[in-house]
Parts: structure tokens; C-alpha cells; sequence
């Protein structure tokens, strides 16, 4: 299958630690249709970057949206137990 | 929201016949609560709450970092939206004229 659409978020947090803990969150979450999408979540230092490659605008538009709604989540798990927040 | 030199700032980009870059601008005012997410207006004016609202932004970094994503989420998903609904527009026009083409094809015209 081609992947014809691709969007990629590049999110920075205030460290690795943060980044690396937001991949681990996300990552487990399992890819309902692999023919029709395929997402990678890499870190570079600080920095969260989310690749979804689909077949479609409609399919690219579901799976960030949640992906996206679920890592706020994260973050406002970061804001609210972190003992040193940023 | 106060500004910070050393922000949190979101990107997006997305790729496919065209391409399109995402940013937000620290200095105009951003929220927890997206346009594109949550209850429909309609839902809510008949009376639901809204129980997994999102908490407001903390004035910090991380805090604002959910505002910032929730900005460009919106953004993303909106011109995601329009994207489709010009290609579903275009579809429906070229079966249109396909089905005009059958038509005149076998009426011999």
C-alpha cells in the first residue's frame, strides 16, 4: 500500500526525560489498520516528533487526532505529578 | 499567557498533493478547550456537561505547551476537514459528468 499523505508533529518538551516518557505512552498504543496507517514516534533529545503516514486525509485526520487528544493527556499528567515541573 | 524565551512551541507539517506548515504564535491567546473536540454546541445547549473536559493550561511551560498543541490540533484538524470536503465535492462532480458521458453515450449524442 502507498501512504500518500503524511503529517508529522514535532513537539518539544523541557527534557528528554519528559520526551522519552511521552514516546513510552503512546508508542504501546496499537495501529488498527496497518495497511492504511503507519505511525512512528521517534525522540531526539528533548523533542517528540509523530509521523503518521496514511492513505488518506480522512484516515491521517483520525488517528492524529486522537494520538494528539491522548499525549495532552500525558502532558497534563506531566503538569499535575511531576515534583519539578517547567 | 505570559511569554517565556525559552517556549515550548509545537510544529506540524503535513504532506500529500500539497504541502502545509503549522505554527503558533506565543503572543496571541491560547486554551485548553479546542474547537474541534469535545460536545457539539447542539449537545450542549441540550443540557450534557461535559465531565472529561480538559483542566486550564498551568502558567508554565509545560501548561502552555498543552495550550499550544491544542491550537495547532485544531488548525491541523480543520484543514484536514476542508481537504476532504473539496475532494468529496470534486468526486461527486466527476461522477456527475461520468454519469453525464454514459448518458450521452448511449442516447447517441
Amino acid at each position: 500500500m502507498v501512504f500518500s499523505h503524511r503529517l508529522s508533529y514535532r513537539i518539544p518538551f523541557c527534557s528528554a526525560k519528559q520526551a522519552r516518557i511521552a514516546q513510552g505512552s503512546l508508542q504501546p498504543d496499537p495501529t488498527l489498520k496497518p495497511s492504511e496507517l503507519q505511525a512512528v514516534y521517534t525522540v531526539d533529545d528533548n523533542v517528540l516528533t509523530i509521523t503518521f503516514d496514511g492513505v488518506s486525509e480522512r484516515v491521517i485526520r483520525v488517528a492524529a487526532n486522537n494520538t494528539i487528544e491522548n499525549l495532552k493527556t500525558v502532558i497534563e499528567c506531566l503538569e499535575e505529578f511531576e515534583i519539578k515541573s517547567c | 499567557m505570559t511569554e517565556d524565551t525559552n517556549e515550548l512551541l509545537p510544529t506540524a507539517e503535513y504532506s500529500g498533493p500539497v504541502f502545509k506548515r503549522f505554527e503558533v504564535d506565543p503572543s496571541k491567546p491560547h486554551s485548553t478547550s479546542g474547537r474541534t473536540n469535545g460536545p457539539s454546541d447542539y449537545v450542549l445547549a441540550a443540557g450534557a456537561v461535559d465531565r472529561d473536559a480538559p483542566t486550564e493550561a498551568k502558567d508554565t511551560r509545560i501548561g502552555r505547551l498543552r495550550a499550544y498543541i491544542t491550537t495547532l490540533q485544531d488548525e491541523v484538524n480543520e484543514f484536514l476537514t476542508e481537504r476532504m470536503k473539496s475532494k468529496g465535492e470534486e468526486e461527486r462532480q466527476d461522477l456527475v459528468n461520468s454519469e453525464e458521458e454514459e448518458d450521452e453515450d448511449q442516447t447517441g449524442v
